[in-house]
């Protein structure tokens, strides 16, 4: 399977929508790249707290969680804490994990991430709570993913993968190429010399090998006069056109096998005794 | 081998009007089949080379399952097996069961 980005709107390509918090926010296009996988996100307007829309999540699902936070606040980041909380079907929201993440100085990014414990009972939702936020702190990137280790970020921007729904809001899945192979069959006519005669002309006119169309292989350096029989039809004798060339090819219904010299020439049958498979120039 | 003595006789009686269905497989031999399904081959000639047309043909098999042979018969099921040919690119179909033919020719010779 895919790897699949939960968050539903991971970096506010178009809105806020999902984000919340005691802190006023607004989405932002200055997030630096590629510090920042995207440049847009949302960046705190006052003080308090913001937290990231939810991924669907059931007891017991283990995920990776991150974002991106970067500080254009004016003053150095020692740390903010992150809740990483769950939505429960009752009893309200659980905090049941954080840690501290700081950025540093003023006009820098750093990626927050963590391998969250088991889903508490009663969980529907993950998402993350940026505590304590001032005026010029930013997140964006948010990856929630239902997996045990934290992967690189992606979102239905990223190469091979695609959004599930709306673009930029909603969940986004990588795309699984099927597997892909080519064949080349190679059709070796020298195989076909079993004396069994294809109708004429079909096969010469479809493959363009007009001096197979007997079903046989002439010898090398008689294709003229093998080219006669791509004009016979079916039948086993050629024309009398063809032994007005001086050439008898009519050897079907013949006792015997092998060659036999006539004038100067020299023509062999088939064992199978259907149709002339080598003619040849007697020297 | 490539094409058997009954795929040879197929193509020199009909040329690519042939009626001919592509499987993939784990193998050379008619009962390798590891695609859900065939695909029936439809083609142009030129030059000696028949091309079949309308690729990628599309089938769906086992996650993982082996495809590593065309194999070509006379029907989309049962029917008179016609040859195989070694596949190049991938040998296995992907995690979804997917693979996808991207091109198939059937090149005549005399040589």
């Amino acid at each position: 399977m895919g790897r699949r980005n939960l968050c539903p709107n991971p970096a506010a390509k178009n809105n806020t929508t999902g984000y919340s918090g005691s802190a006023t926010f607004a989405r932002t296009t200055d997030f630096p790249t590629p510090a920042c996988p995207r440049s847009t996100g949302v960046r705190a307007t006052g003080s308090g707290f913001i937290q990231t829309p939810v991924a669907a999540c059931a007891p017991g699902d283990v995920f990776s969680v991150s974002f991106y936070g970067d500080n254009q606040s004016g003053g150095f980041d020692f740390g903010h804490t992150v809740y990483v909380a769950y939505t429960r079907s009752a009893g309200g929201d659980a905090f049941p994990e954080n840690f501290v993440f700081g950025i540093g100085a003023s006009g820098s990014s750093a990626r927050a991430s963590r391998v969250a414990a088991a889903a508490p009972a009663l969980a529907t939702g993950i998402y993350l709570l940026y505590d304590s936020l001032s005026n010029g702190y930013g997140l964006t990137g948010v990856l929630l993913e239902k997996v045990g280790a934290v992967d690189t970020y992606a979102d239905g921007d990223t190469a091979s993968w695609t959004w599930d729904g709306t673009n930029g809001n909603s969940t986004s899945s990588e795309v699984t190429l099927p597997s892909q192979g080519s064949a080349a069959f190679a059709l070796d006519l020298a195989v076909a010399t079993t004396g069994q005669r294809p109708s004429a002309g079909v096969a010469a006119l479809a493959l363009g090998v007009a001096p197979a169309a007997a079903g046989t292989r002439p010898s090398a350096g008689v294709a003229a006069l093998a080219l006669g029989l791509a004009a016979d039809a079916r039948g086993a004798r050629p024309s009398k056109g063809a032994a007005a060339l001086g050439l008898d090819l009519a050897v079907e219904g013949r006792s015997g096998s092998g060659t036999s010299a006539r004038g100067p020439w020299v023509v062999s049958r088939p064992s199978s005794g259907r149709i002339v498979t080598n003619v040849q120039v007697a020297n | 081998m490539a094409l058997n003595q009954a795929g040879i006789n197929a193509i020199l009686e009909d040329g690519n009007e042939a009626v001919i269905w592509v499987a993939i497989g784990s193998g050379p031999t008619s009962g390798d089949q590891t695609s859900n399904q065939r695909v029936q081959l439809t083609s142009s000639v030129a030059s000696g080379v028949i091309t079949a047309t309308g690729v990628p043909y599309a089938f769906t098999g086992t996650p993982a399952a082996g495809a590593t042979h065309a194999l070509l018969y006379s029907a989309s099921t049962a029917g008179t097996f016609y040859g195989f040919d070694a596949l190049t690119g991938d040998q296995a179909f992907n995690a979804n069961g997917d693979y996808s033919l991207t091109s198939l020719t059937v090149t005549g010779s005399s040589s």
